[in-house]
């Protein structure tokens, strides 16, 4: 087989200097009007709905996704999807019009400040705790899938795919803070989006149109199931890789049970609502009304999002069927190395890069913002000043990025896919973190004790469960492997929100209720005017 | 025990046919769109004399639209 990988020419090169150019004059641009922590971890309270719905999908859509969605739609077809559509939009939009309003209102700068406001600063803290470190640790994990990505293409050394694109990222959100993140967010979100929507066209031209590549993808799979021996032959009826809702018994990491009770009403709540790295934005819009349609705005561009990452996966299945398992991260850039042109390969690297960039970007800022205000202000220097506080917010912005590098090369020597890894490790805290959130703000009775409890009890259904699922750890205890699909990611965060919001909410009836300043953080069904 | 229960659940929504399972995804925009269509002007506009493209219930309905034609189609 002839070497796949192509080297990058000097066209190429070109428009990704142009991209990288571009976000680093607008992270200077930024930076300038930076002066006070609340400038760096709030852009000072004004950005415009625009920059925030962009902001949130750019967030969201990070190299994790193309690399790791393009490669899933390889393997699984448009179940890849439902991580854009319902497992997005739904969300958003009950995010826009209930949550988001409120912690506006509330006026605060990390969701965590709410868990305290509402419960206590144990509750705060260990949430926080939980963030930081799933944060920190993401941060390595979008590292390696720009390391993976550039290898796929280029040929490029992972190691210095690494370091240059930490690097340039720590620059701008050093210097620029979140106000830096957002506007760069917006170029970024502008050249993912058009990026992948170009090659997309020009794959669906070559294939002339969508129904001869829905053939194209059928006739694929039938020669490679008829290869198969009877035994592993699929069952009837075989889902498409074109069904968006697959039967429980579906070899994929998405059937529909998973998706609808796991994604939909859990994991994807979780993340909108619960997440700092997403809320953050929005708390910094500059009026009620901008964060909401910032959200409303991002749940429109998600409607385009899996168009233009899971198609391509699709293309990639005709091209290369016979792609190992562990090789499927390079789907999509195999797909570009061989089917586009010079120039065009230049266009979705700097999507690519801008994917990638604007959640590591994010992550990095959101990391600084949970430890600045969650840790250092909160125990250690509680009468710091803004200059000091913004001190903090560089230096740990410094910090994480070394970490990151160190952290992303380690992971290269594992061998997973780079958004099965995402998966697992959002599982751990985001079903417990949002059940603790989620029966504070509606229930006047849950307490204080009870959500910490809660939160634990989930992050332990987690462990266990995770355990129970791997293979060396059920020889050791000499059992079977609890779930018969090697990815259940989502079925961990359903078992842990379900087990921390039952133990959150029984144990409160055992303990004597919060006062009344803790219950005006609970959600009311009227509509309510000015900060809580 | 916990292979017994997930043996169970497992058994119980294999009965539950595709078409079953394709409206209730369907059901989560159509209960959407029914929230959002009866919602306050108020809760969805910055001013009392916004005109109709600031009213965010118009572009939350387009986005359901959006997804409730994908999910019936795909």
């Amino acid at each position: 087989m002839p070497d796949p990988f192509v080297n990058l020419q000097v066209l190429d090169y070109f428009v990704i200097l142009l991209y990288l150019g571009g976000t680093m004059l607008i992270g200077y641009w930024v930076s300038k009007s930076i002066h006070s922590s609340s400038d760096f971890f709030l852009a000072g309270r004004s950005l415009p709905w625009w920059a925030v719905g962009f902001s949130l999908v750019a967030t969201d859509i990070g190299g994790t996704d193309i690399v790791g969605l393009g490669g899933m739609a390889h393997a699984y077809g448009m179940a890849a999807a439902n991580f854009d559509w319902i497992g997005c939009i739904p969300a958003m939009l009950v995010a826009a019009f209930i949550f988001i309003p409120h912690f506006w209102r509330c006026g605060i700068t990390t969701i965590p400040e709410l868990l305290e406001r509402r419960f206590d600063y144990r509750v705060r803290s260990a949430v926080s705790f939980s963030w930081f470190v799933f944060m920190a640790c993401n941060l390595g994990v979008m590292l390696v899938a720009a390391a993976r990505f550039m290898h796929g293409l280029a040929d490029w050394n992972e190691y210095i795919t690494i370091l240059i694109v930490a690097t340039l990222v720590a620059i701008y959100t050093y210097s620029g803070g979140l106000a830096a993140v957002v506007y760069t967010d917006v170029l970024q979100g502008s050249i993912m989006i058009g990026g992948c929507l170009l090659i997309t066209l020009m794959g669906l031209w070559e294939f002339g149109g969508w129904q001869p590549l829905q053939e194209a993808v059928e006739q694929t799979l039938s020669q490679h199931n008829s290869l198969l021996p009877p035994s592993a032959q699929p069952r009837t009826p075989i889902p498409t890789h074109f069904d968006l809702i697959l039967p429980v018994d579906s070899p994929s990491p998405f059937p529909w049970t998973a998706i609808l009770f796991g994604l939909t009403f859990v994991v994807s709540p979780s993340y909108w609502i619960g997440n700092q790295s997403i809320v953050q934005r929005s708390l910094a819009a500059k009026s009620e009304y901008e964060a909401k349609a910032g959200y409303v705005w991002g749940a429109m561009l998600k409607n385009i999002i899996p168009l233009v990452i899971v198609v391509p996966g699709l293309m990639a299945l005709v091209r290369f069927p016979d792609l190992a398992a562990s090789d499927r991260d390079h789907a999509l850039s195999k797909l570009i190395s061989l089917s586009f042109g010079t120039g065009v390969r230049g266009i979705f690297v700097a999507a690519f890069l801008a994917a990638l960039m604007s959640s590591v970007d994010s992550y990095l800022n959101s990391a600084t913002t949970l430890f600045a205000h969650d840790f250092y202000k909160r125990f250690w220097r509680p009468e710091t000043d803004e200059r000091q506080l913004l001190r903090v917010g560089r230096v740990m912005t410094v910090a994480l990025t070394l970490w990151g590098i160190v952290f992303s090369m380690l992971l290269l020597q594992v061998d997973a896919g780079v958004y099965t890894i995402f998966q697992t490790l959002m599982a751990f805290i985001q079903g417990p973190a949002f059940a603790v959130l989620l029966v504070g703000l509606v229930s006047r009775r849950a307490v204080a004790g009870a959500a910490l409890v809660g939160f634990l009890s989930g992050v332990m259904t987690t462990i266990v469960l995770f355990l129970l699922n791997q293979q060396w750890f059920c020889t050791a205890v000499g059992t079977t492997r609890l779930f018969q699909r090697d990815d259940p990611s989502l079925y961990f965060s359903l078992w842990a929100f379900l087990v921390a919001a039952t133990v959150t909410i029984t144990f409160s009836y055992g303990l004597r209720p919060e006062p009344e300043e803790k219950l005006k953080y609970v959600l009311t069904w009227r509509k309510t005017e000015g900060p809580v | 025990m916990l292979h017994g229960i997930g043996q169970h659940l497992r058994e119980l929504f294999l009965q539950v046919p595709l078409s079953v399972a394709r409206g209730l995804f369907l059901a989560v925009f159509f209960a959407l769109m029914i929230w959002i269509v009866q919602m306050s002007r108020s809760a969805t506009t910055p001013a009392a004399n916004s005109p109709w493209h600031e009213d965010l219930r118009v572009w939350a309905w387009l986005a359901l639209l959006f997804q409730l034609f994908v999910y019936a189609m795909l």
